[in-house]
């Protein structure tokens, strides 16, 4: 049967992350994004290789695709980038009557692949909303989008349902919540793009004693509406000569990149986090007082943080939260696809499946140089890897169609036994190459995670934290004398996956949401008792997830890792390069580690 | 060239709106978007 619909969603083309994803009929085929195709992180180059893929995938010719939906307007982000004002009724007057042509700057790639496609152009933050909406349990619900920077705003809230979509207010200008935590990252000596997570990832180390020095270089209200006093700006130059304002504020010297990281800097990063949770809880009371709705859609970039997302659904400020697993602009292609799918259907009820996110192309087959450190093996892969994995081996596990988003869900990751002591600083250190501090997340069966953690909600995409039951965490020493001695101390039975606060990044897995890394667990379960594994993307420090196995068995060879899955196949590892070597060749990399 | 035209045209457009308009307050203000301007320019 001929499809009636096929609509193409691009997103984060103006800034980063590009990605695309295709609906047939009111249905998600697939999504992917650039950055797996041209190996560069967080690329913001139009998404060819990813359209490509998602056509690839669908079945269908470019000729064949008669909706192209852009997730930003790049009309209004051009005049805010150009005036340094927020657009208004005449700019917006502007951006409706202006030619195709005039954006053609914009548009002249996407035409140039989609001869037939008629394209429109929808707000940054609504893509996010509509994506995150059409695949969330709700049929009505209050939403929160905040992040670094929309067309020429920040955060914008108001009520979705399947019918109609109030945006009732929203933050202009981009130096609000979120710059303010990548301008605190740069000054903590993560100056590549998307550091933010480390910053996060780094605050329970420390004490938020500098959140009053920080409160220096911004207003706010009661309602989170954050603002710096400087004009900053999400560009290299201007976010390089603000971080002598961090610097002032705070007494504290800027870090270099790759300088040890002291306990002030520890403290910083504490402060950040805490100031981030406050505003976000500020802004979350106010959209439910606006609002008075019961359920909550948090999204954008800045909903990425799952520790504030975590710590919100658990306050209950609204009975229920969703926070969108690609919540950021990773997943705006499909949100700029599903918001004109809905304006499609004029409301009727548009349910999006997201298949778990596997919505990527599939490995393809090993590349022959592997075959000579292939291994057979006796009954199921799922049995056999579980006992190597008890026996302490970490393991490169690619199989099925790759994940949507920044997380690996079981389909492109690197897995480890918890139990196994040092297997942090092991797989940090030799494997990731990333700095030690970094924690790891547990994939834990979602029908014993109540075991282990204070959560029984879902987290089956990494999107919240929980925390390691009490009668779990041994008694913590009453100081630590350095950041190491910290990371070391056996607070609990699985050190690497639970963080210093006893918090854990969880993902929660479902037979019927991930079943074949459910397969797994519950095999590892059977063995151990332990129905928890480290999961961690498959890619090293700066890598963008490894899309193919050919990539992987690259990455592989270049790893300490012990045994690589591809597919229903198991190799092992050659180990015939020197560190050094290894060290060379993540330098490829490195400008965005 | 098609840069330095565009440039133009942005400013002229913004002495334009800055004539017609008053810069937004920061913080949260009420959203003036229209509904029916979802997927425009």
């Amino acid at each position: 049967m001929t499809p009636s619909s096929i609509i193409l969603g691009i997103g984060g083309y103006l800034g980063h992350d590009a990605n695309a994803a295709l609906l047939i009929d009111g249905r998600l085929v697939a999504a992917s994004q650039e950055e797996r195709f041209t190996r560069r992180k967080h690329d913001g180059r139009f998404p060819e290789n990813a359209v490509r893929d998602c056509l690839a995938i669908g079945g269908v010719a470019p000729n064949d695709v008669d909706t192209c939906v852009f997730a930003e307007k790049p009309f209004q982000a051009t005049f805010f980038d150009q005036s340094g004002e927020p657009g208004n009724a005449f700019t917006r007057w502007l951006g409706r009557i202006v030619p195709e042509g005039v954006a053609g700057w914009y548009t002249k790639p996407a035409r140039h692949l989609l001869p037939r496609a008629s394209f429109h152009f929808a707000w940054h933050h609504i893509s996010h909303v509509a994506g995150a909406f059409h695949t969330s349990p709700f049929e009505r619900c209050a939403f929160l989008c905040v992040d670094g920077k929309g067309e020429d705003y920040s955060a914008s809230a108001g009520v979705i349902s399947d019918d109609a979509i109030d945006l009732a207010w929203e933050q202009p200008y981009e130096n609000g919540l979120g710059l303010l935590y990548t301008l605190v990252t740069y000054h903590l000596g993560f100056p590549s793009f998307g550091s933010e997570y480390k910053v996060m990832g780094l605050a329970p180390y420390g004490r938020p004693v500098l959140s009053d020095r920080l409160a220096q270089l911004y207003t706010t209200d009661e309602r989170g509406g954050l603002r710096l006093h400087a004009p900053v700006k999400f560009r290299w130059d201007s976010m390089s000569s603000a971080v002598q304002l961090v610097t002032e504020a705070t007494g504290i010297p800027a870090r270099g990149k790759g300088d040890p990281l002291t306990p002030a800097h520890i403290d910083l990063a504490a402060s950040l986090q805490k100031i981030f949770e406050d505003e976000v809880f500020k802004m979350a009371h106010f959209v439910r007082a606006i609002t008075g709705e019961r359920n909550l859609i948090f999204c954008g970039g800045c909903a990425q943080n799952c520790v504030a997302a975590g710590k919100l659904r658990a306050a209950r400020v609204f009975e229920a939260l969703f926070n969108s697993p690609v919540g950021g602009d990773m997943g705006s292609g499909l949100g700029a696809g599903a918001l004109y799918a809905r304006m499609q259907n004029k409301g009727t009820p548009l349910r999006i499946d997201p298949r778990g996110y596997y919505l990527g192309s599939e490995p393809g087959p090993a590349p022959s140089t592997a075959e000579p450190w292939k291994l057979s093996y006796q009954g199921s892969l799922h049995d056999f890897i579980a006992a190597e994995l008890a026996l302490g081996k970490t393991v490169g596990w690619v199989r099925g169609g790759m994940e949507l988003g920044a997380r690996a869900l079981g389909a492109r990751s690197i897995l480890a036994d918890p139990r196994q002591p040092g297997m942090q600083s092991r797989l940090n250190l030799a494997v990731k190459f990333r700095e030690s501090f970094r924690p790891f997340a547990p994939a834990v069966l979602a029908e014993h995670a109540g075991e282990w953690f204070d959560s029984t909600e879902e987290s089956d995409f990494m999107n919240y934290t929980a925390n390691l039951r009490p009668e779990l965490r041994a008694p913590l020493l009453p100081a630590f004398a350095s950041l190491k001695e910290q990371l070391d101390f056996q607070r609990c039975a699985l050190p690497s996956v639970v963080h210093v606060d006893f918090s854990a990044r969880l993902q929660t897995v479902h037979a019927d949401v991930h079943p074949d890394f459910h397969r797994l667990l519950r095999a590892f379960h059977v063995l151990t008792g332990v129905p928890i594994l480290i999961n961690t993307s498959f890619n090293v420090s700066g890598q963008p997830i490894v899309r193919t196995a050919t990539e992987a068995w690259e990455c592989f060879l270049n790893t300490d890792l012990d045994l690589l899955v591809l597919g229903d196949e198991v190799f092992r590892n050659p180990q015939q390069k020197s560190r050094e070597q290894k060290l060379a060749w993540l330098t490829q990399f490195a400008n965005s580690a | 060239m098609a840069h330095a035209i565009r440039q133009l045209g942005m400013m002229i457009i913004t002495v334009c709106s800055r004539l017609l308009f008053r810069p937004v307050a920061a913080g949260w203000v009420r959203s003036k978007r229209r509904a029916d301007d979802l997927i425009g320019k």
